[in-house]
């Protein structure tokens, strides 16, 4: 691989898993006419993957938990520590990897979809990868940290559904915004496109 | 602000024995508990995880947040179970529960964030041969730690301007934007890097980093 496609993508995997980071440690935020404020880092690895494509996106995830695992405050509301990953609300932040890897796959067949069909494309991607693959892991896991039945806490996981499926609509929509200001080579669609104008 | 500002550990027993033997110790704690979680291993575990708790000497101001998280989670979890099943098994999710906190809270008082960076970047170096350069990895982190107070002062900013237009602080009106001043940043950090050599020019494995392949094409 050429040096600076090396360098350009450590520095992209960086950058974005700060903005993972980023995105956990701001206060709640508010979403267009909605009276109450929802925490950003799940739309910060959704938009990962949707931005970055899947390999990146899931490494910008794994830097997350490398540096969580090191006790540093990295995750939603400064949170850090192996404790993080091994409690109930542990397999929700291992599923951003899977998540963040699943939402990039998807996200780069959304962008060669025609424009008309790009963006309901994009956000079913962080659907499925934000939402679906990181619940699948979350759910089981609080299960066997805490003993609960599956059942039980799969109907606990109801109450934060709509609040995901709003951030997956958010991101979708985001990283269709960010296609349109930056240039990602690894997202471009085989044919060119009016998508995008030249990285700055 | 430095993510690595964290409160330095005390001298302790605990302290002699290296990062990565406790976060391996770690894991293990959390497989028997998911595998073996029978009321005296449990307990066993709890034991063990408060002995090494009194070992680490915390200062009890620095593990305060997350006891507290670990305490809601027990008293939530024993609640729920006493409702829909019975008081031993709401004992036994609480007993689940303290066999993990335990020992995560007496590692995380004994172990300086440094050595546990130190050992999970070790543990990237056995996988050189599949591909994944272990100095990447470690430059990665680095960047991302040099990094993050930058962008969340930019987050800052970013919500102050919406503030200042008299508007709530929107969701995409801030991660937009971030994300395409990360971006953007992430070209001048690219040639940073190849502008000092840091990469062997002879070694060219990284497959990690690689683009993703066409969809339809062959990795």
């Amino acid at each position: 691989m050429p040096e600076t496609t090396r360098a350009r993508a450590i520095a992209e995997v960086a950058l974005m898993a700060g903005v993972i980071v980023a995105l956990g440690l701001v206060p709640p935020l508010y979403v267009l006419g909605l009276p109450v404020p929802i925490t950003a880092q799940t739309l910060g690895v959704m938009l990962a993957g949707a931005v970055l494509g899947a390999r990146r996106g899931a490494l910008a995830a794994l830097v997350v938990l490398v540096l969580c695992v090191a006790s540093l405050p990295v995750m939603s509301g400064g949170r850090g520590g192996l404790g993080v990953l091994l409690g109930p609300t542990g397999g929700y932040a291992l599923g951003f990897v899977p998540g963040a890897f699943v939402t990039g796959l998807l996200a780069r067949r959304a962008m060669a979809l025609p424009s008309r069909t790009r963006g309901l494309a994009m956000v079913g991607a962080c659907l499925v990868g934000g939402v679906a693959v990181v619940y699948a892991l979350g759910i089981p896991w609080t299960a066997v940290v805490t003993g609960l039945p599956l059942r039980t806490t799969a109907l606990g996981a109801l109450v934060f559904v709509p609040g995901d499926v709003l951030k997956a609509v958010l991101a979708g929509t985001g990283a269709l915004l960010v296609h349109r200001q930056v240039r990602v080579e690894q997202m471009r669609p085989a044919a060119e496109d009016d998508l995008a104008r030249p990285r700055a | 602000m430095s993510l690595l500002e964290t409160t330095a550990p005390r001298p302790g027993p605990l302290r002699a024995v290296g990062a990565g033997t406790k976060l391996v110790a770690l894991l293990g704690v959390g497989v028997l508990v998911a595998v073996v979680p029978r009321p005296a291993v449990l307990l066993t575990l709890s034991g063990v995880g408060a002995l090494a708790l009194m070992l680490a000497r915390p200062t009890w101001r620095s593990l305060a947040r997350p006891a507290a998280a670990w305490g809601l989670a027990a008293v939530l979890t024993a609640g729920v179970q006493l409702v829909t099943a019975d008081v031993a098994t709401a004992r036994d999710s609480v007993l689940r529960l303290t066999a993990l906190a335990l020992p995560a809270l007496a590692v995380m008082a004994s172990t300086a964030t440094e050595e546990l960076l130190d050992a999970v970047l070790a543990a990237a170096r056995p996988w050189r041969a599949v591909g994944v350069a272990p100095e990447s990895v470690a430059l990665t982190v680095a960047l991302t730690l040099r990094f993050v107070p930058e962008l969340v002062a930019t987050a800052g900013r970013l919500r102050d301007a919406q503030r200042a237009r008299g508007a709530r602080p929107q969701v995409l009106a801030l991660a937009v934007p971030l994300l395409v001043h990360a971006l953007t940043m992430s070209e001048r950090v690219a040639q940073a890097v190849v502008a000092r050599s840091f990469f062997d020019r002879g070694d060219d494995r990284d497959q990690l980093l690689a683009p993703d392949p066409a969809p339809g094409a062959r990795a």
